[in-house]
């Protein structure tokens, strides 16, 4: 294939991850990963030879053999180790993908670079250990930087498994805001009481599992954090953003645009007046940062959506002030 | 749509109750006996109100500040970010000495206190309508005389009304003569009676609004449970 | 034309000062004050008005009067090198001698325009009834002609015929000085009998002894040409007692009196701190007029109030006036008021406690007109006045109060009872002129932080 049809398909396959749920650059990884696979078991495995399994000299014949194989300019590589790590830098304006790389930034979509996923499938598959990949920002002045180190790879939390569904490892269902609504209508005309109440300890105690199962990829709590908000969004929910962060006194600020549940209130009228509606996101909230600081926090809603708010507010803080 | 904001009271049997709410500067007398659920009810009241975006006056005459907040914690509502941002004060109107800028002492005049709460009411955050809730009314009356107390509380409330404020007072049976009851009954817009229904040996609490102006009401008698988390939950007809 | 004596107040009785050229007529008990009256409009007349003058006497040697005069700070030796003054001790006959023409040259040596003679009884006793008068009338006609404006003074022994002596219709002028030695002190007034040609301001005025000369104290100020007073707006001067002013709508009427009464240990000081503090705050002087106490007590008790008072002295925000029992009459103690409010552009005055002007006369009607002199000149001038009474009797109308009561806009009553052990004070607006106030009795509470005012129930 020409470089500009390899290009071509790479931002085909960036802007379907970008359009499916839970998408983003692991789907192209994915892709990417198999499409290596393929592609050295046909024609490298042979002539594969590296110097010992570890990381550095797996690198190091990695380019050796495609750089022989003309695929790549060995001269457009700088290899260093730390440790068990290998930091990679690559020469970007005689890079094949360049093209690939600079249009995906400029549209938004998402980016991962074909070069440095080679380094981390072979150390993974030849080496015998899950390496995991990190990449700066590309930036078109500067060489590309990444580095590979030894780590888990995320698991989807939304993947198909047979014919199911599955959330975080377990089956799941798809529900429109509709049907939803109904469910929570129903709840409201026959257990009014309860609503609040379901809704937090729902969403609480679910959301505490997730914050287990993600954890470990994670050096600290802000990153798990980060980590699990944006797979909310990505799941359609609601789009948060960190506003204040204070490990420290332990308080956190939250805000949140396209709540589903302010929707959901507004349209099935489940309260007698405008008032704060997503005792759900104050669950999530409130068992994600109790893990995070290993404190009996709680969430209280101080702007929403359902009351004509530009967006929703959430307070963090510990249960025992 | 209705244009006008309407107050409930955040406990669904109740705002059944009173159908389209009650305007801001309605005045609520909650009366019943020692442990029936009145500050149970209040509590809800002010998870309500906060939830409204309503700014919120508590003054705590029957027990501290510090216990009410532990209170509304259990049943849902933290009340410190409130208190931050000025929309939720307490008023100490319990402890024996000064415990900050909102205190008000049982041997001080009536006046002294009108001026007190006129002052918080001043200070609350613009732009929000306001209720206030006095838990316990009749202990804030206690060994004062009767006409005393009769102007302060026709009084009071006259300006809570003008300043369009929903007022939440909490009566203690067992603390006011009957009589006096029944001469500030009229002064308010809506009264809910607890009380205990049912033998004495297996007692089941009941509420019953006694009285509402400009609006109908529903006066039959309503159970209700005290849930730890919840609060009151009124017994629904099932029927209905 | 009106020429100025340079005695304080004398010119205001004269509604300006002497006719030029005229003959005055002084007349008194021995220590009255005559001949030093004589002497200061010489001595003010040369080193104020650059007029030469002459002293002429009968009785005193001109040592006596250089040593009287130099009490008050007159060099009159100086003034003699310098050839502006003539001190002469000499015989009634030379003076009246035409021949010799003695006082003629005295004049043109000079160029005297002002001539005391101490004094006229002198020619009584040397002459017989007809003479005098015809030697007296000569005189006084040749002291005009030669230009002086001339002091003439007369013994008296009493006053005790009131038939006008024939002095007294020669000249142009006649001045009377009393010396009243009654309550417990000496009192001297002067009294203007008449004046031809000229209006004058009739009625006594005390006299005073001050340390540079005399000064003729209560006087009704000209009435001067300055610019016409600004228009008040009738704002609401706040008294900085927050329950006070919603009480009162606001505060004080601007420009009004009030009097703030009630026993002792009810608050009437405080108020009074609270009013002159808030002052401060509003960009306002302040006066405080302490009757009884001195100034150094007030500092003590305004610094519990935390308030700064190095500050309030250093920036003259409050002026004090004490020991006002040390005045020797209560015209004197508004003439100092009404100087210290004038010059400081002062607009809040408080007078702590005003009970001890009853002491300075025991005719209410004079102090009534003396309150009232008191309440127009502080009106006018802008002030907002509290004066603070302090009825220590329960029930007792006090015949000052009575005196005030119809004079002030506003009555402030505070009061104190102890019911179970505690002390209960009120307050109550019994009247506020022009002004609507809420009436009834309000609590009031006093601690470190100062007065509180609590609006009574159902009060609005």
């Amino acid at each position: 294939m020409d470089r500009s049809s390899l290009n071509n398909l790479l931002l085909g396959l960036s802007r379907l991850a970008d359009d499916v749920p839970m998408g983003g650059k692991n789907y192209v990884e994915i892709a990417w990963d198999y499409y290596i696979e393929r592609a050295f078991n046909m024609n490298i495995k042979d002539k594969f030879k590296p110097a010992s399994n570890n990381a550095l000299d797996l690198c190091n014949a990695w380019i050796e053999t495609m750089d022989k194989e003309g695929l790549l300019d060995k001269n457009n590589y700088q290899l260093s180790n730390r440790g068990e790590s290998v930091d990679i830098q690559v020469d970007k304006q005689n890079c094949t993908y360049y093209e690939y790389c600079s249009t995906a930034k400029e549209e938004g979509l998402p980016l991962t670079c074909p070069r440095m996923l080679g380094f981390r499938w072979i150390v993974t598959n030849q080496g015998g250990r899950q390496y995991q990949l990190e990449i700066e920002d590309f930036v078109d002045a500067k060489p590309c930087s990444g580095t590979i180190y030894p780590g888990e790879r995320i698991k989807q939390i939304l993947c198909r498994d047979g014919d199911n569904l599955c959330v975080a490892g377990e089956r799941a269902i798809v529900l429109s805001t509709h049907a939803f609504g109904i469910l929570v209508k129903t709840i409201y005309d026959y257990a009014p009481h309860l609503l609040d109440r379901v809704l937090y300890e729902s969403t609480y105690y679910s959301s505490l599992v997730e914050y287990e199962k993600v954890k470990s990829y994670f050096n600290n709590p802000r990153e798990t954090v980060e980590h699990l908000l944006n797979v909310v969004q990505r799941l359609g929910n609601i789009r948060y953003e960190i506003a204040e962060f204070d490990n420290l006194n332990k308080r956190a600020v939250i805000k949140a645009y396209g709540s589903y549940m302010a929707e959901i209130f507004v349209n099935n009228e489940l309260s007698t007046s405008p008032k704060t509606s997503c005792a759900s996101g104050r669950g999530r909230l409130a068992a994600y940062f109790t893990k995070a600081w290993d404190e009996d926090m709680v969430c209280e809603e101080m702007k929403c959506e359902a009351f004509g708010d530009d967006y929703c507010e959430f307070i963090l803080l510990p249960k025992y002030l | 749509m209705r244009n006008e904001k309407m107050g409930f009271f955040g406990i669904h049997g109740i705002d059944c109750m009173i159908g389209t709410g009650l305007s801001y500067g309605s005045q609520i007398m909650i009366k019943g006996t020692s442990g029936v659920g009145k500050s149970v009810l209040a509590s809800q009241f002010v998870k309500e109100t906060l939830a409204c975006r309503d700014n919120c006056i508590y003054i705590c005459c029957d027990q501290s500040p510090g216990e009410m907040r532990e209170s509304l914690k259990q049943y849902g509502v933290h009340p410190l970010p409130y208190e931050e941002r000025g929309r939720l004060v307490f008023v100490d109107a319990y402890s024996l000495e000064p415990t900050g800028k909102n205190y008000f002492s049982s041997e001080d005049g009536l006046e002294k206190y009108l001026a007190l709460e006129k002052e918080v009411i001043d200070h609350m955050v613009n732009g929000s309508s306001t209720r206030i809730v006095v838990d316990s009314l009749s202990t804030l009356f206690l060994g004062r005389d009767n006409q005393e107390i009769m102007e302060f509380h026709r009084y009071r409330l006259k300006l809570l009304k003008r300043a369009g404020i929903i007022a939440m007072d909490l009566m203690v049976d067992e603390v006011m003569e009957e009589s006096m009851f029944k001469l500030s009954a009229h002064l308010y817009d809506v009264i809910i009676n607890m009380y205990y229904a049912g033998s004495t040996e297996r007692p089941i609490r009941a509420l019953h609004m006694g009285k509402m102006k400009s609006g109908k009401f529903d006066s039959s008698q309503l159970f209700y449970t005290i849930d730890p988390n919840i609060g009151l939950i009124i017994m629904q007809n099932l029927a209905s | 034309m009106l020429i100025k004596s340079g005695i304080i107040g004398f010119d205001d009785l004269l509604l300006g000062g002497l006719v030029k050229n005229s003959a005055i007529l002084v007349e008194g008990v021995p220590g009255s004050g005559k001949t030093t009256l004589g002497l200061e409009f010489i001595y003010k007349g040369i080193v104020e008005r650059n007029e030469p003058g002459i002293v002429i006497t009968f009785e005193e040697f001109p040592e006596q009067l250089y040593r009287d005069a130099f009490n008050y700070g007159w060099d009159l030796r100086r003034l003699e090198d310098m050839n502006l003054l003539r001190v002469i001790c000499t015989s009634p006959e030379l003076v009246l001698d035409k021949a010799i023409g003695f006082l003629e040259n005295i004049v043109k040596e000079i160029s005297a325009q002002r001539l005391v003679l101490d004094s006229v009884t002198q020619f009584t006793m040397e002459l017989n009834n007809n003479e005098v008068r015809s030697e007296v009338y000569s005189l006084c006609s040749g002291l005009k002609r030669m230009g002086l404006t001339s002091v003439l003074i007369k013994e008296v022994d009493d006053y005790g015929s009131q038939k006008a002596t024939f002095e007294e219709y020669i000249v142009d002028t006649v001045l009377r000085l009393y010396f009243d030695e009654s309550l417990c002190s000496r009192r001297r007034y002067i009294e203007v009998l008449k004046s031809r040609g000229q209006d004058f301001i009739s009625g006594k005025y005390p006299l005073k002894f001050a340390s540079k000369g005399l000064e003729i104290i209560g006087v009704p100020k000209l009435k001067d040409p300055s610019p016409a007073k600004p228009e008040f707006d009738f704002r609401k001067i706040p008294s900085g007692i927050e329950g006070l002013d919603n009480i009162l709508g606001g505060g004080f009427l601007e420009n009004t009196t009030s009097i703030v009464e009630g026993a002792s240990g009810t608050g009437k000081s405080v108020i009074g701190f609270h009013y002159l503090l808030e002052g401060i705050k509003q960009g306002e002087k302040g006066l405080l007029v302490i009757t009884e106490e001195g100034a150094h007590w007030v500092n003590q008790y305004i610094k519990s109030f935390n308030v700064d008072i190095e500050d309030i002295n250093n920036n003259q925000d409050i002026f004090f006036i004490d020991r006002v029992f040390t005045c020797s009459c209560m015209e004197e103690v508004i003439r100092n008021i009404i100087s210290v409010v004038e010059e400081n552009s002062i607009q809040r005055v408080v007078v702590d406690f005003v009970n001890t002007f009853a002491e300075f006369s025991d005719n209410l009607l004079a102090l009534k007109k003396q309150f009232r002199n008191l309440h127009n000149s502080l009106n006018m001038m802008g002030c907002t006045t509290i004066l603070i009474l302090n009825e220590d009797q329960v029930g007792a109308i006090s015949p000052l109060k009575t005196t005030i009561q119809s004079l002030v806009q506003g009555e402030i009553y505070l009061s104190s009872t102890t019911r179970k052990g505690k002390q209960y004070r009120s307050l109550e607006v019994k009247k506020m002129k022009g002004q609507k106030y809420i009436s009834g009795v309000h609590l009031v509470e006093i601690s470190n932080a100062g007065m509180a005012v609590f609006q009574r129930i159902g009060g609005s």
